[in-house]
């Protein structure tokens, strides 16, 4: 059998009498037997069911939405937009609220393939399916721009306005004299140097992201999560919907799957909450795993450049490296993976000398919405996303 | 996305390290454990090293390598090693520092109520939790339920992300039973009327003198009459946890390094994974269970990041949105995976123990570019490495010799 | 399209349902007799997280309608265990940790009851379970553990001496 347990442990003096037993998984049995309950899972008295709207364009201005005749529908009960919202703008990143620069029912355009511009919710999800046809949305279609070199130029189309040359974030982080120790190694070490471009990739958890929210009369705000973090969410919804933090109940149980993709706010949460508090009556989205897959933010695209020095000896001198990354529309986590990229190579070796320039998260128009930052590293440590 | 931008980054990092080395013709093993992290070290305002197994690790893999012997032609071993952050210090809300908290309560029966803050996503963390609540009180696995995943029941803890749940919030599930116990000890100590220079601890659901361990009083006879004692109110222990001045990363590191086996087909540029085998210091494993399963479950993720998994996009749109045409590893492709564990003891981490998980998708990339490398004497420069990718850099290579 | 009475039997229970002849046998299964183990991950029949047993095969059901299985015994993962006693393949997943988040979980070990039974008193090689989990994909667990889980069931680890 070749997968077979292939697990060796030094050992230790101290003797435990649970740590480092095998023990069964507490949930286990929930799991095992189907009887655990995900947001997927959960179903209330009275629910609606929620379907979005999203935008075909890469970069648009939202004219005008019209769903008069989606209304007229049997069996659809409500249609949002940006201008049911408070337009607030959230991001992770609350300290910085330069960072905070997603409305995720936008008022004024659309950024990437996919993002949400108005919200269903009918008495089945067939209903709100064939209501999203009946939307109207005009658009004033904008240019595009969809590689991270080319958002950065001075003609390239502006994505977030006050941001110059779309350049999210910039990330520097320095110590010791590289340029010294790079001279140094000309004359008797060796000096490599390379470009990379790394891939993007999609959690993919099983569960795709769901959303399940009650509102109800006496003003509390109960809302079932496929999320990483209650709290967060917690905090998030107060904010984007005006609401005291108290009064904003986040539940996620189980949990199917995370993998960094679910502590952000998303659409799920955000429009079943604008929809159930217009209602007061249970609202619930799940996405379809194509909207999970074009819709959700993901592993950040990269260009990627090193250039290490070395003594003969195989000492490591200095590295410096340079990142461009693809941020899509929206920050996210952008800033500290970018920040996180430049560094952890430098976990498990020591390195005398580090320079990571032009660390760059830029903004493209994407149907993704992470945000990849790109750092520059000469010292200035921009924290925007713009350079 | 799990590795957290790292992943990237060490698929360029390491893969120009094995590189270099053979630019110089120095050996790979060598050169890394002549730079590796150690105890002690300190990355220039960014990190303060304690407990470090790097060196160890790097043993390990290559006498493990060393001991496959001859692969035959078109295989070979590539590795990378890795370390990784075991709880991101930062905080984006309403604190500069990450934070846990806990709450246990104590039932007359002397089961006990967990809270926690912290996110059960499949990582196994209320067993985690569970683990570190029983070893601390001194009870069965059994005798604890956890709650967690509700903001009206659970006390504030940022969540699930930046591997950091092990650390942080066993690190307050850890001081909350530690809390509770000292409670439970008091009435303890009043009623076994000890003399001087005795301890007290409870093992097993024993409260007992450490020294004297046959002495002592049943757990559950404890509890209940130390709530009889307080009229009835229940036992309450409560734990936080905070990194403040760990540098401006993480409290602590875990380490790795990984060797993948792989075969690449010269006429399609199929690659076949034969093996995977890791040596990872997590500091103390709570859960060995969830520890393989982390393994294995990053291996198949990491792989799929590494040769599989791709988003292209056309003027922005995704066209391959479907589970179809997204290439995830399954059954027959996951190759035999296997964890030497390297012990090392963290004192910042409850028990000593350390992030395992999320470091563990790091270094696969970088292996498998170098089992490329090392067998066919390409350089992949660009991920996914697909067969389209490794015939091209053949081509090229071909193109190269004959010139 | 008129929607019709279904009879079917689920987990040794005979229901009734009044359903669209279009609905899928997921739908029936999850939204009108309430047993939601049985998940959904896809539109595209890939993922495996809906596996139901109908009679002993394994049987992705977001791929029939639910008025194909009039007359047959469909199981899904609530209906594995017996009088509250786990089935050997559920406590083999317990041992071996062969779940993590659990989404994929009844999916899976649908299709490794439907396996077990297909190859009951013959040898089962790594191989063969492999295959037969390929289409269910897991996120977490990277395979292994239940791959070991379903072998221990098949060498015979659980049956009752």
């Amino acid at each position: 059998m070749s997968s077979e347990l292939r697990y060796s442990t030094f050992k230790t003096n101290v003797k435990y009498s649970v740590i480092n037993t095998n023990v069964h998984n507490v949930d286990g049995i929930a799991k095992v037997t189907g009887r655990a309950q995900y947001t997927f899972d959960v179903t209330l008295p009275g629910m609606l069911y929620g379907k979005i709207l999203r935008s075909p364009h890469p970069h648009a201005k939202i004219i005008n939405i019209d769903y008069s005749k989606a209304l007229e529908l049997s069996g659809v009960v409500a249609v949002v937009t940006g201008k049911d919202t408070l337009g607030i703008k959230q991001g992770i990143w609350r300290r910085y609220s330069e960072l905070c620069d997603e409305q995720i029912l936008p008022l004024e355009k659309v950024r990437y393939i996919g993002e949400p511009v108005a919200a269903v919710a009918a008495v089945t999800e067939e209903i709100a399916e064939a209501a999203l046809d009946l939307i109207d949305v005009e658009y004033e279609v904008l240019p595009a721009v969809y590689e991270p070199l080319d958002a950065i130029k001075k003609e390239a189309p502006t994505i977030h306005e006050g941001v110059e040359r779309n350049v999210n974030v910039t990330r520097h982080i320095e110590w010791g004299d590289v340029d010294d120790a790079f001279a140094e190694a000309e004359k008797d070490g060796y000096i490599r140097e390379d470009w990379f471009r790394c891939s993007g990739q999609h959690h993919m958890c099983m569960e795709t992201r769901a959303a399940v929210s009650n509102y109800t009369p006496d003003g509390k705000l109960t809302v079932w999560t496929s999320t990483q973090s209650a709290y967060y969410h917690q905090a998030l919804l107060a904010g984007v919907l005006g609401m005291r933090e108290g009064d904003v109940r986040v539940i996620a149980t189980y949990v199917g799957g995370g993998f960094g993709g679910k502590f952000e706010l998303d659409a799920a949460q955000f429009c079943s909450a604008v929809l159930s508090k217009k209602l007061c009556r249970p609202v619930k989205i799940v996405f379809t795993r194509e909207e999970d897959f074009i819709a959700s933010k993901r592993r950040t695209p990269m260009f990627y450049y090193v250039r290490t020095a070395m003594k003969k000896d195989g000492t490591f001198l200095a590295r410096e490296s340079r990142m461009f990354s693809n941020g899509g529309a929206y920050t996210g986590m952008g800033a500290t993976a970018l920040y996180l990229s430049g560094f952890f190579p430098l976990i498990p070796i020591q390195m005398e000398r580090l320079q990571i320039r032009r660390i760059q998260g830029i903004y493209k128009y994407n149907a993704f919405n992470i945000n990849a930052w790109i750092r520059r590293t000469t010292g200035n440590v921009l924290l925007r996303t713009a350079d | 996305m799990r590795g957290f931008g790292a992943p990237q980054a060490m698929f360029c990092s390491e893969q120009q390290i094995e590189w270099m080395c053979k630019d110089l013709g120095l050996d790979p093993f060598e050169v890394r454990r002549k730079n590796a992290h150690t105890e002690c070290y300190e990355v220039p305002g960014q990190a303060y090293i304690q407990s470090c197994g790097m060196s160890e690790c790097i043993d390990e893999i290559e006498k493990w390598a060393k001991s496959k012997g001859d692969l035959g032609p078109n295989r070979a071993i590539g590795v990378s090693s890795c370390g990784f952050m075991s709880g991101g210090i930062f905080n984006w809300f309403d604190s500069p520092y990450s934070f846990s908290s806990a709450v246990i309560t104590i039932n007359n029966d002397g089961t006990a109520e967990l809270h926690v803050g912290c996110q059960d996503i499949g990582q196994g963390s209320n067993t985690t939790m569970a683990i570190i609540a029983a070893e601390t009180l001194g009870v069965k696995v059994e005798d604890i339920k956890v709650h967690s995943g509700d903001t009206d029941h659970c006390p504030a803890d940022l969540g699930a992300w930046g591997s950091r749940q092990t650390l942080m919030a066993g690190n307050a599930v850890k001081m909350a039973c530690e809390d509770a116990k000292k409670q439970l000890l008091e009435f303890a100590y009043a009623e076994m009327g000890l003399n001087i220079v005795y301890d007290l601890d409870i093992k097993d659901r024993w409260v007992h003198v450490i020294a004297r361990p046959e002495r002592g009083m049943k757990y559950e006879d404890l509890v209940k009459k130390a709530i009889r004692a307080k009229d009835g109110q229940r036992i309450i222990g409560r734990g936080y946890y905070t990194p403040h001045r760990k540098g401006m990363i993480s409290p602590a590191y875990s380490y790795m390094m990984q060797a993948v086996d792989a075969e690449i087909d010269p006429e399609t540029g199929k690659i076949k994974i034969h093996d995977v085998m890791t040596a990872h210091d997590c500091g103390q494993p709570i859960n060995p269970l969830g520890l393989i399963g982390q393994l294995e479950g990053a291996a198949s993720m990491a792989l799929g990041y590494a040769y599989l998994e791709d988003m292209p996009m056309d003027e922005g749109k995704l066209l391959n949105p479907n589970l179809v045409d997204y290439k995830v590893i399954k059954a027959p492709e996951m190759p035999p995976t296997g964890i030497i564990d390297i012990h090392t003891y963290e004192a910042e981490g409850p028990y000593g123990a350390k992030e395992a998980g999320e470091g563990l998708t790091n270094p696969t990339a970088a292996a498998l570019g170098n089992a490329v490398f090392n067998a066919m004497g390409i350089q992949m420069k660009e991920l996914p490495i697909t067969p389209e990718r490794v015939l091209k850099a053949l081509r090229e290579k071909k193109e190269q010799e004959t010139k | 399209m008129e929607k019709r009475l279904l009879k079917l039997s689920v987990n040794g229970e005979k229901y009734e349902v009044y359903i669209n002849p279009k609905t899928l046998l997921v739908e029936v299964i999850r939204d009108h007799l309430g047993f939601t183990g049985t998940k959904r991950g896809c539109e595209t029949v890939s993922c495996g997280a809906c596996t139901v047993n109908i009679g002993d095969m394994s049987v992705k059901s977001c791929s029939v309608l639910a008025v194909q299985v009039e007359g047959l015994n469909v199981t899904t993962a609530e209906g594995l265990e017996k009088d509250g006693k786990l089935s050997d393949v559920q406590v083999a997943f317990l041992d071996q940790g062969a779940y993590q988040c659990g989404f994929c979980t009844s999916g899976m070990l649908m299709s490794a009851t439907a396996l077990l039974k297909e190859n009951e008193g013959k040898t089962l090689t790594e191989h063969q379970i492999r295959e037969g989990i390929e289409g269910n994909i897991c996120r977490c667990t990277g395979y292994n553990s239940i791959v070991r889980a379903i072998d221990a069931v098949a060498q015979g680890k659980y049956k009752e001496a």
